[in-house]
């Protein structure tokens, strides 16, 4: 029997509801350290250089998932728990230099923030979860080169 | 994260580490936090009181990012010596790691309101890593790309299948 004609069925609603519920505790902890961070500090131009640098790391950090016969996932030392370990200490630690308090004081929310906001736009902007005709079911689809392709075996995405 | 919300929080890892190793990671964290922060050995172990520093009652975000990056760093030491010393993290259920870390996240959680507070976040970004993965449709165990690649997740890498 071919698989696309069981047809669609419902969307798997709780799937994104739970992929938001992901986002949104990534969030809430970078709200957390967002909470205990001296006011002063947000008007001080080092603790945004600090965020954007921080972020970009935790952004790059994430990498890309692996599409099926298309491209591999990311693995190099970037990708590492060493390295966003080290990211940590190495930033928390800048905080004993007074100069530099206001950009320690950003590592932690800037690299929550951006696992949040890189899981949303991987999944939710970019990607999404539609209906593989090939599969017969749905799946998280990843965007590459324009393209959308299933994240299971790597199924172009074919509009119904 | 791969999706696992890769991101599934770090302490994710951190958490199976404690439920395969028990105090291990704790124990480690708790020498490093000795030795990096400003506490002595009495209130370490008796107190909720490590002087971090701050004011009573103040947190400190930089603190908060050292506290856990030292808990990614000796997570993963510990699950690098447990992987060599041949014992198996995975196949645990969420029960019984949830069993064998617990002691390990009392004695983690009395070191300092930062350390808390990283553990709370920890734990509730190990919770929506949970679900989130289940929601991503990702499987602990033989997820494997046609690279025979695997994805990570709870703090193991599946292995290609022959």
């Amino acid at each position: 029997m071919d698989v696309s004609s069981k047809g669609h069925g419902p969307k798997p609603y709780r799937r994104e509801l739970g992929l938001g519920l992901g986002i949104f505790g990534l969030v809430v902890i970078s709200s957390y350290a967002l909470s205990i961070t001296p006011v002063a500090f947000f008007f001080d131009w080092k603790y945004w250089a600090g965020f954007l640098g921080f972020a970009s790391l935790g952004w790059l950090w994430i990498g890309v998932d692996a599409i099926p016969g298309k491209r591999r996932r990311s693995k190099s030392l970037l990708q590492s728990w060493l390295v966003v370990g080290l990211l940590l200490v190495i930033g928390g630690s800048l905080g004993s230099v007074p100069l530099l308090l206001p950009v320690a004081d950003s590592v932690f929310a800037a690299l929550f923030l951006s696992l949040g906001a890189k899981a949303a736009w991987t999944y939710m902007i970019r990607g999404g979860l539609k209906y593989c005709v090939r599969c017969g079911e749905y799946r998280w689809f990843l965007r590459m080169n324009g393209e959308l392709y299933c994240s299971k075996h790597g199924h172009k995405w074919e509009r119904q | 994260m791969g999706a696992n919300a890769s991101s599934n929080s770090f302490l994710h890892e951190r958490i199976t580490i404690h439920g395969s190793g028990g105090f291990g990671a704790a124990e480690v964290g708790h020498w490093l936090l000795m030795e990096h922060g400003n506490c002595n050995s009495f209130d370490c172990f008796h107190g909720a009181s490590v002087d971090v520093g701050l004011a009573k009652g103040e947190r400190d975000p930089s603190q908060l990012a050292i506290e856990g990056g030292l808990g990614v760093l000796t997570g993963g030491a510990a699950h690098f010596a447990l992987s060599e010393t041949g014992v198996e993290t995975t196949g645990m259920t969420t029960l019984d790691q949830a069993n064998s870390f617990a002691p390990g996240v009392a004695a983690f959680g009395r070191l300092s309101p930062n350390a808390s507070a990283v553990l709370a976040s920890d734990l509730l970004g190990d919770v929506f890593g949970e679900v989130a993965g289940k929601a991503l449709g990702f499987s602990s165990h033989n997820t494997l790309d046609s690279y025979g690649n695997g994805r990570q997740f709870e703090g193991s890498w599946t292995k290609a299948l022959p």
